[in-house]
């Protein structure tokens, strides 16, 4: 069974920053204050961290959201 | 921009308009008198103003004058216009004011300025960054609750405020920063606070010119404040800033990203001062707000005190931290401290495009009003809206708590940025008081809410007493 990813979707970002605030090891923001996965991140038991489980609730866009890699 | 409208201001008159956008007219809020509108009653009370306005429809016409504004009462219209469609509804005017203190700072700025700005301050604000300053803060507040007066009519507001000075100024100016600049901050900042409500009342802009006490005490310290500021950060821009890099470093070292030039030094100063302007009262009221309600329930005391104990055991408050899952109960106390206390309690955008919202027409360059308050006492929202129930937040997805009308800190694009480091103080600050005191109302006090930049407590006096000692200590 695959881990669970974040899927991030830069269109929906609004720049307010708090996934930065919540997961900085996992989350910055590009040149323009969108967010971008930082490449370093972990990648692996992703949906039991509790920083980022936070990140992706807090999200008022709707631009993190969980996912399966099989999903599209 | 059509402002000229008939003075007519009865109920079921639409009054008609001239925007392009296609949706109905909202209907006028009830309260509203011939000519000035809602201006008597808004002058007379916001809290009733916005009561008032809360039942007329998910977005209401007010009228200020012969001017109209809408106010949104419904929560998801409010996600729209602060979330998904933020870049039609830019700052309001309540911003504009506070220019001549903060000048073009991260609360002021809307659209891609601030966007690029808040990105350079966002790092700084993480809770990663913060667990580096908890000492710090720490150490300020437990020698402030340590030196708290016993047993006389003690208004909280003032030293807490002072608290959040000092730990702004650490924090940006590093712990070597001279006693002499903390009382200059500590000094100036309950003034340029001050200062800001009286301009923010004067629709005429008159008041700044005139020679009076308010006005001299804030050019003094302004002043004072800018040379200080300046000779640091023109220090840091001759020899680098330090390996630190605490906020002041950061926003000195920041570059923006599509003409390759730094923040000059007047922008650097004015994030500064925005931060020291945003974050101190607010806190003080969120605190003050909340030792308020502790006192009138000791039950819920109580159960605080037995959570800290708990937790704290013998150990000294320097080598406490509270965790992701520690203090709930005091954690739920704050919560609803938030709720019915919200600082900023009355916002506005100005539309900047003709635009719909919910089926309503909202015509370029209008001016939309929201209240975080209304909101969040509004009893379709949250039942029993007006009594302090932190139990309330036991069962966030239960029928006492609407978790999306929530929004103390506002939301999307502009929330606050200083979300993290409010609510961190806040918890350190009560949990120390707790422990230490046992608080009561005085009785030389009638607390009332009082409406200026904040929702700030008017005449709130405590008496605090040492926590008497139980005997023993069991095991």
């Amino acid at each position: 069974m695959s881990d669970l990813e974040v899927r991030v979707d830069r269109d929906m970002c609004v720049g307010s920053g708090q996934c930065l605030i919540s997961a900085a090891d996992h989350f910055g923001q590009d040149i323009e204050g969108y967010v971008e996965l930082l490449p370093d991140a972990p990648t692996t038991d992703l949906a039991t961290n509790e920083e980022v489980q936070e990140a992706v609730e807090k999200c008022p866009s709707g631009a993190l959201s969980w996912h399966r890699p099989d999903q599209i | 921009m059509s402002t000229a409208t008939s003075p007519r201001t009865t109920d079921a008159v639409t009054t008609p308009r001239t925007t392009t956008a296609p949706g109905k007219t909202p209907g006028l809020a009830p309260g509203g008198v011939p000519v000035l509108g809602h201006l008597p009653m808004i002058l007379r009370s916001r809290f009733e103003f916005i009561e008032t306005v809360r039942n007329a429809g998910p977005v209401t016409r007010v009228k200020l004058g012969p001017k109209t504004a809408y106010f949104v009462n419904d929560y998801e219209l409010l996600a729209q216009i602060l979330v998904s469609d933020a870049d039609k509804f830019v700052r309001g005017i309540h911003f504009k004011k506070m220019r001549n203190m903060v000048g073009n700072g991260v609360v002021t700025t809307s659209g891609d300025l601030h966007r690029r700005q808040r990105r350079i301050m966002l790092p700084s604000f993480s809770q990663r960054r913060l667990a580096m300053h908890l000492p710090v803060m720490r150490q300020i507040m437990a020698e402030f609750v340590a030196s708290m007066p016993e047993r006389q009519p003690y208004d909280l507001m003032g030293p807490v405020m002072g608290v959040g000075c000092d730990i702004v100024t650490s924090t940006m100016l590093g712990e070597k920063t001279p006693p002499e600049v903390l009382r200059l901050v500590r000094e100036a900042v309950p003034v340029f606070v001050e200062n800001a409500a009286i301009q923010a009342v004067d629709v005429t802009g008159v008041y700044k010119h005139l020679p009076t006490k308010s006005n001299r005490d804030f050019e003094r310290l302004l002043n004072a404040f800018n040379e200080y500021m300046y000779s640091v950060i023109d220090d840091k821009f001759r020899n680098g800033a330090g390996e630190e890099a605490g906020l002041l470093d950061m926003l000195i070292n920041a570059t923006d990203p599509e003409t390759g030039e730094k923040f000059d030094r007047t922008e650097v100063r004015d994030q500064a001062a925005t931060i020291l302007l945003a974050s101190t009262e607010t806190t003080a009221n969120t605190i003050s707000w909340a030792c308020y309600e502790l006192a009138r329930h000791p039950r819920i005391f109580a159960e605080c005190r037995a959570e800290i104990d708990a937790l704290v055991k013998d150990r000294d408050w320097t080598d406490i931290e509270i965790g992701r899952h520690d203090l709930p109960a005091l954690k739920r106390v704050l919560f609803e401290a938030l709720r019915m206390y919200p600082s900023s309690y009355l916002l506005s955008r100005q539309a900047s495009v003709d635009t719909t919202l919910g089926g309503y027409a909202i015509p370029k360059d209008a001016a939309i009003l929201y209240s975080h308050y209304g909101q969040q006492r509004d009893e379709r929202n949250f039942p029993h809206g007006d009594e302090f129930d932190p139990d309330r937040w036991l069962d966030k997805d239960g029928g006492e708590v609407t978790a999306s009308a929530f929004m103390p800190f506002g939301f999307g694009a502009y929330r606050c940025l200083g979300e993290s480091v409010a609510t961190l103080e806040a918890t350190y600050c009560l949990a120390m008081m707790i422990q230490h005191w046992d608080f009561a109302l005085s009785d030389f006090s009638e607390p009332k809410m009082n409406a200026t930049i904040t929702l700030s407590p008017k005449d709130l006096k405590f008496l605090f007493t040492k926590r008497a000692e139980s005997g023993a200590h069991d095991e």
